[in-house]
């Protein structure tokens, strides 16, 4: 550890951090620890008085109505399978644009213009292409599937993966440029070296890409984890958490039962989140952080 | 590149179909903003019988979106300059001067990385300070959700900057905020435009804390409005198109302009080393 000197003190003031410092606890650090006493009481709008009721806030969460159960349930899916998603394919994207195609540049450009555009946005069109008239079920009578059109964001089987299929849409490309920075630093001469030993492209891929990505890949999982965990704005837009609860997420229930007056169970629904995002991230990152040596 | 010669027109091929999968999308909102209400009503991918580039106006002012978008660029603007200032401002002390506390500081703020904040408590601090439903709490709020990404990549970059400049400026005499403000504000430069960048359109793209905190519908950025105007205009795809197209055009420009250092922002925390 490096000593500080009287020097580095006089020279770098604290007051410069001030003003960060303040934004920041004010704004970020005491609403989060606030929500922690909020979340053990009955706080509403319908009384002015605030009564501490334990843990009971987290017992109606986990027993009382079932369909607290089902946001949750439906958040764990939602970000288990767009994790998976977003990952598979912009690995493989990344791996594609890797092999010095023509026109990489403007490739690049494409995959990840969905990303820069407000999830909202992406939300209202992708509702109106899922329409039981729009877009996809276009696309799909004109390759011949027809068969398989339907009213997407509707019916029950078809309306949370119909979501997830949006997010995986509006963010691969995010994924894949992290992967591909940590594609470019492996060195080709790996490759020529495992060339010469006859290794195939999936020994390739399997003994010198996946393991020197390790960290690209680290990060990719727990950005993905913590987005998939928080998913709101393009549930509100597409379904409003139905048909029937079953695209009901956890930030959807905070924001209806703050709408609703009922801050205290809306807070503790906040405070959960919390709590499952710093243990996933973590876990993830614990799990996640080989040091591979290039 | 030799790596994988024989599949280079294979692979071409398929990352073209595959670009298809964002280009379709694209463009039939392109043309859909474009149509009749009657063409549009179906969202297919088809050519409008004749543009109508008056849908934009039609859509600007049914759905009040110049007042909206003044909104959206004050609220882009001056979060940009309000996080990018104190952001690096306490960036460069806590990496120049890395005692027990502005490490534990690192921390305190790396968290607001990760953790989401509780927007439910969030209304109540604002309204503790009688901040809610204003535009400058608001700026300030949304400011403050910036930080933790710029002291983040601030105090990343600040580690490649030589200290041996600051040490000569100490003994000419300068202070703390001298050397700050003629030294290594200069010298932060490329990392000041990436996050000019990514700043601007998080702020601009931000949904969820203004549907919170912001009631009055004078103070509705372009998300709250568009987010509101597809209530009034359930099916006529022409004029949300529109709306939708006014509302990303900022940010489809300025990603066009700065799309090296956005991308290189972006993945920069992905690379050790």
């Amino acid at each position: 550890m490096s000593r500080v000197t009287t020097l580095q003190r006089r020279t770098y003031r604290s007051y410069l951090m001030l003003p960060a410092i303040i934004l920041y606890t004010l704004f970020f650090i005491i609403p989060n620890f606030a929500a922690f006493g909020f979340a053990l009481t009955d706080w509403n709008s319908y009384r002015s008085e605030v009564n501490f009721i334990g843990l009971e806030n987290f017992r109606t969460i986990f027993l009382g109505d079932s369909r607290y159960l089902r946001f949750i349930t439906n958040t764990l899916i939602y970000t288990a399978v767009s994790v998976v998603l977003k990952i598979g394919l912009g690995l493989g994207l990344a791996v594609l644009l890797d092999r010095g195609i023509k026109g990489r540049d403007f490739f690049r450009v494409t995959f990840y213009l969905p990303v820069i555009l407000p999830s909202i946005v992406v939300g209202i069109v992708f509702k109106a292409f899922l329409h039981p008239q729009g877009l996809v079920n276009q696309i799909l009578e004109f390759m011949g599937l027809g068969f398989l059109a339907k009213a997407w964001l509707v019916d029950n089987a078809t309306a949370l993966f119909s979501i997830i299929l949006v997010e995986v849409w509006r963010v691969t490309g995010y994924v894949m440029v992290i992967f591909l920075a940590g594609l470019q630093l492996i060195p080709q001469s790996y490759y020529e070296a495992a060339e010469i030993d006859g290794a195939g492209g999936w020994a390739k891929f399997r003994h010198i890409t996946l393991p020197l990505i390790s960290y690209s890949m680290m990060v990719n999982v727990v950005l993905q984890l913590i987005a998939g965990l928080k998913v709101f704005s393009i549930v509100m837009v597409m379904t409003g958490g139905g048909p029937g609860f079953r695209t009901g997420v956890v930030n959807l229930a905070v924001f209806e039962l703050y709408s609703g007056g009922l801050y205290g169970l809306s807070t503790a629904f906040g405070v959960l989140l919390f709590v499952v995002i710093l243990i996933a991230a973590f876990g993830a990152i614990k799990l996640m952080d080989k040091e591979v040596e290039l | 590149m030799k790596r994988y010669r024989k599949f280079d027109i294979i692979t071409n091929i398929l990352v073209a179909l595959l670009s298809l999968l964002v280009i379709i999308p694209i463009v039939t909102v392109l043309l859909g903003s474009l149509k009749t209400v009657n063409e549009a009503e179906l969202v297919r991918f088809s050519l409008p019988a004749k543009p109508l580039w008056g849908n934009f106006a039609v859509a600007a002012k049914v759905g009040k979106l110049g007042r909206s978008f003044f909104n959206s660029m004050l609220i882009a603007t001056v979060c940009c300059a309000v996080s990018l200032i104190t952001a690096s401002m306490a960036g460069f002390v806590m990496s120049r001067r890395k005692s027990r506390f502005n490490r534990a500081l690192y921390i305190y703020f790396i968290l607001g990385l990760i953790a989401p904040v509780n927007m439910v408590t969030v209304v109540q601090v604002m309204k503790s300070l009688g901040l809610l439903g204003t535009m400058s709490g608001y700026l300030l709020y949304y400011s403050a959700s910036l930080l933790a990404f710029s002291v983040f990549m601030f105090y990343g970059y600040l580690a490649s900057v030589p200290v041996s400049l600051d040490e000569s400026a100490v003994l000419d005499g300068a202070g703390a905020l001298r050397i700050y403000w003629q030294i290594i504000l200069p010298l932060l430069k490329p990392i000041l435009i990436t996050l000019l960048f990514i700043n601007f359109m998080n702020a601009w793209n931000e949904f969820i804390a203004p549907l919170y905190l912001v009631n009055n519908s004078r103070l509705w950025p372009m998300t709250l409005a568009v987010f509101n105007f597809i209530g009034m205009y359930r099916s006529e795809w022409n004029y949300i198109f529109a709306d939708v197209i006014l509302t990303c055009l900022p940010v489809v420009i300025v990603y066009l302009i700065g799309q090296k250092y956005i991308v290189k922002g972006m993945s920069a925390g992905a690379v050790k080393g």
